[in-house]
């Protein structure tokens, strides 16, 4: 292929992307059109919209949520962070810059954004999300922004073993810093999340997670979960996914907070043995939706959604991938017969 | 300290600006084809494509333990893990004796099976385990580690904190058995570390619950089981060093562990012979002592023997020495060839047990119309678990005429422990056949 055409391809695939980008989010642009062909060409564009936030706060940081085997400290511990700024990005020229949760909790006194370009401006937090450790800051500024901002990725479509970039804008605002590695699973976090193994650190949280073409996969959150190393890498490193940051994005730009995940609760426990078909139920909560619909100790849950069950964990598995007040569809065993009951999930009631 | 990959120091940053030096495991594809012509995004969306279709074939075959991981190596269920998932006790880094013989296995997806255990090698941190059911299930198909290069890009699948099969999120979320996969090389062959004689060291991120996992080329075959990492201060994480046993040591522990019946294969040595700490500048390793009357004195070894390989992998240090053999179970027959004075000899030598000698469980004296005359049997012993009786006379041991108790002496030492041997006995009556499992008795040790 002669050198001219092969530009012109380039040129295309550049307005593609750009054509997609903006389908999504109508106020991305990106500066260059031509797709990059070194990593160095790669990480200078991505750059552009990966910024530093420095963040004055007091040492209050509150503990939204549990978690199981842990400390009261272990957990505070996990939300404070080393000195120096935090990693963000810079979503478009409106000034919305999105960080981890963990980076702003606790009272903020000030937050200062600093751009690629070194310019920097004060910002305030317009909402937050538990759920998925995200933070949506705002620029204020009257000066206009310069016209960068992440292309998305179809998150959908992560493949395990898909190439990442991690950068970050921590400890020095003026460098970036890289790692690599690969997506080691999709669909961690009850599918809102994906798994990587570049090496996260505190200082990635909040900044991106881009694959080979530069598109933003996801923000590196939840950074190093398992204890009792919260914060430092391990090869197990969290992204809240790109799909989730879209769906949530619109909330967050309102103003409205998201709090943590309330799970969905059925009503029924049973046994963990992984062979045999379906779910056994052993026992029934009076007064949960399972109750409600009349489903009884014995009877083996056999479908869920239409989707056949393994065993009882795979139940589980599919009631936490509801919302509270879904109704849900199962098919029962119950001796020789089979029935077809449709309970409404709710929340878990206090102290189980 | 070394961590068995049931649970890893943290690695800092280490990479600012400077990005071209920055692709640790990627810098081998990139600049390689960069040089070809084809640009370094090119090269990278191509070693991409490989990694992903590896992990995407290999994955369904990925079985979660609770409490580690493991894969199928074959469609009718069989399943590789490391011994010390399938037994919590760990003396000296010595993994012990499986207790439990019966585990819970869910395969990539969330599949639940039943799996028995049928053998273990807890020198080597191997199982065998079977699912019930004869299912038809996904299996990864063996590499060849004879042929793994340092710096040679590999993929580890697991379940690292247990974070596929447990609920260990900040938000409730339920096992959802996808397996976790890391990327890197190869960073040493023939490591020794404890009972692990001849590892792979990766610098693939592997972590507790890794362990049982496999380790894979680029091409989806399993090279290797993913079973111990080092780390410091408890920590805990991957520090950037783990250990892989290689799976061409596996492939000839498979048919011992197969008939072991929930039993465990031992380690082959070559018993009677003492060797030096150092070669001490010459080539191979000295024989310092051979035993009278040992196996390795049957075969022909020599005092001042110095053994320059053994099935073809060369041997230039003590380290070598116990990594080579560690990789065979004991009954296997290898090809020793050693240094004599001006000569290079070759001996054909069976490993054995440490310190391990057939043992039936009788003692006989010669019948007067010949044959080997039971006059006492353990009832305890092999002997007495087969049926075997005073006043019996063995005449044929698997298929050789024995005339007296002499030969059927010798003809056992020639067996290992293990062997299930045809007998055929007179007993008041006529002649009766039975079977007989060989079991192993400390011997004397070389002096």
């Amino acid at each position: 292929m002669r050198p001219q055409t092969w530009k012109a391809l380039a040129l295309l695939a550049g307005s593609l992307l750009l054509a997609q980008a903006s389908a999504k989010t109508s106020d991305s642009v990106v500066p260059d059109s031509v797709v990059p062909e070194t990593v160095d060409a790669l990480l200078e564009r991505v750059g552009q919209w990966v910024v530093a936030i420095e963040v004055e706060r007091n040492e209050d940081i509150p503990l939204p949520f549990q978690i199981r085997g842990a400390s009261a400290n272990q957990l505070r511990n996990y939300f404070k962070r080393p000195a120096g700024p935090a990693t963000g990005i810079l979503l478009d020229r409106e000034g919305y810059v999105m960080t981890s949760f963990y980076n702003v909790a606790g009272t903020v006194q000030s937050m200062r954004v600093i751009l690629s370009t070194g310019n920097s401006f004060p910002a305030k937090l317009i909402a937050k999300s538990f759920r998925d450790d995200v933070a949506l800051l705002r620029i204020e500024t009257n000066e206009s922004l310069p016209e960068a901002g992440p292309i998305w990725a179809d998150s959908s479509k992560s493949q395990t073993g898909q190439i990442l970039f991690a950068l970050g804008r921590s400890p020095d605002p003026d460098r970036l810093t890289v790692t690599e590695g690969i997506v080691s699973a999709t669909r961690r976090n009850g599918g809102r999340a994906i798994q990587t193994d570049a090496k996260l650190n505190y200082g990635n949280a909040g900044g991106p997670l881009v694959n080979l073409e530069g598109r933003l996969v996801a923000m590196a959150s939840r950074v190093g979960h398992t204890q009792p190393q919260w914060g430092l890498n391990s090869g197990v490193g969290f992204g809240t996914s790109a799909a989730t940051l879209l769906a949530i994005l619109p909330q967050l730009k309102a103003g409205k907070d998201i709090g943590p995940f309330r799970p969905p609760f059925l009503g029924v426990r049973g046994n963990r043995n992984p062979s045999g078909k379906g779910a056994q139920v052993r026992q029934v909560i009076e007064g949960s939706a399972a109750a409600q619909a009349g489903v009884r100790v014995d009877d083996v849950i056999r479908e869920f959604n239409g989707i056949e069950l393994y065993n009882f964990d795979h139940l589980r598995r599919l009631i936490f991938s509801c919302e509270v007040n879904e109704k849900i569809r199962l098919k029962i065993q119950r001796g020789d017969q089979v029935l077809e009951v449709a309970p409404i999930l709710r929340v878990i009631p206090r102290g189980l | 300290m070394i961590a068995y990959a049931r649970p890893g120091v943290t690695r800092v940053f280490l990479a600012r600006r400077s990005f071209s030096f920055l692709l640790s495991a990627f810098l081998a594809t990139s600049s390689a084809l960069a040089d070809s012509g084809i640009s370094e995004l090119e090269a990278l969306r191509r070693l991409e494509r490989k990694v992903v279709t590896a992990i995407e074939s290999a994955a369904p075959a990925v079985a979660f333990l609770e409490g580690g991981s493991g894969f199928m190596i074959s469609a009718d269920g069989y399943l590789l893990t490391n011994a010390h998932v399938v037994s919590d006790k760990i003396t000296n880094n010595v993994v012990q004796r499986p207790e439990r013989r019966v585990f819970n296995v869910y395969l990539s997806g969330g599949k639940g099976f039943v799996a028995d255990l049928v053998g273990s090698d807890p020198e080597g941190d191997v199982a065998l385990l079977k699912l019930r059911g004869n299912p038809e299930v996904p299996f990864l198909e063996f590499g060849d580690s004879d042929t793994l290069e340092i710096g040679q890009q590999v993929i580890a699948l697991g379940d690292p904190f247990l974070i596929g099969s447990e609920e260990l999120f900040i938000e409730p979320a339920a096992p959802d058995y996808q397996p976790s996969a890391s990327f890197g090389i190869i960073s040493a062959l023939h490591r020794n570390s404890d009972t692990y004689l001849d590892a792979i060291q990766v610098d693939v991120a592997v972590n507790r619950g890794n362990s049982g996992g496999p380790l894979l080329t680029l091409d989806g075959k399993v090279v290797g089981i993913n079973g111990k990492i080092e780390t410091r201060f408890q920590a805990g994480v991957n520090t950037g060093v783990g250990y892989s046993i290689h799976i061409n040591q596996i492939k000839r522990f498979l048919e011992p562990l197969k008939t072991a019946k929930g039993g465990v294969v031992r380690h082959g040595v070559i018993d009677g012979i003492a060797v030096a700490k150092h070669t001490s500048g010459g080539p191979g390793l000295p024989v310092t002592r051979v035993k009278t009357d040992s196996p390795a004195h049957a075969v022909g070894f020599l005092q001042g023997d110095r053994i320059l390989s053994i099935d073809g992998r060369p041997v230039r240090s003590l380290s070598r020495f116990k990594g080579i053999l560690g990789t065979y179970p004991a009954g296997e027959e290898v090809l020793v060839k050693l240094s004599r004075g001006a000569l290079t000899v070759e001996l054909k030598v069976v490993l054995l047990e440490p310190g391990v000698l057939p043992y039936l469980g009788i003692k006989c004296d010669t019948d007067p119309q010949g044959g080997a005359r039971i006059i006492e049997v353990d009832p305890n012993s092999p002997a007495g678990r087969a049926g075997l009786k005073q006043s019996d006379v063995i005449v044929l041991l698997a298929g050789m005429k024995v005339n007296n108790h002499k030969e059927l002496d010798d003809y056992l030492l020639m067996r290992l422990p293990g062997d299930v041997l045809a007998v055929e006995v007179l007993r008041t009556g006529g002649p009766l056949k039975l079977e007989v499992r060989v079991a192993g008795q400390t011997g004397p040790e070389p002096d």
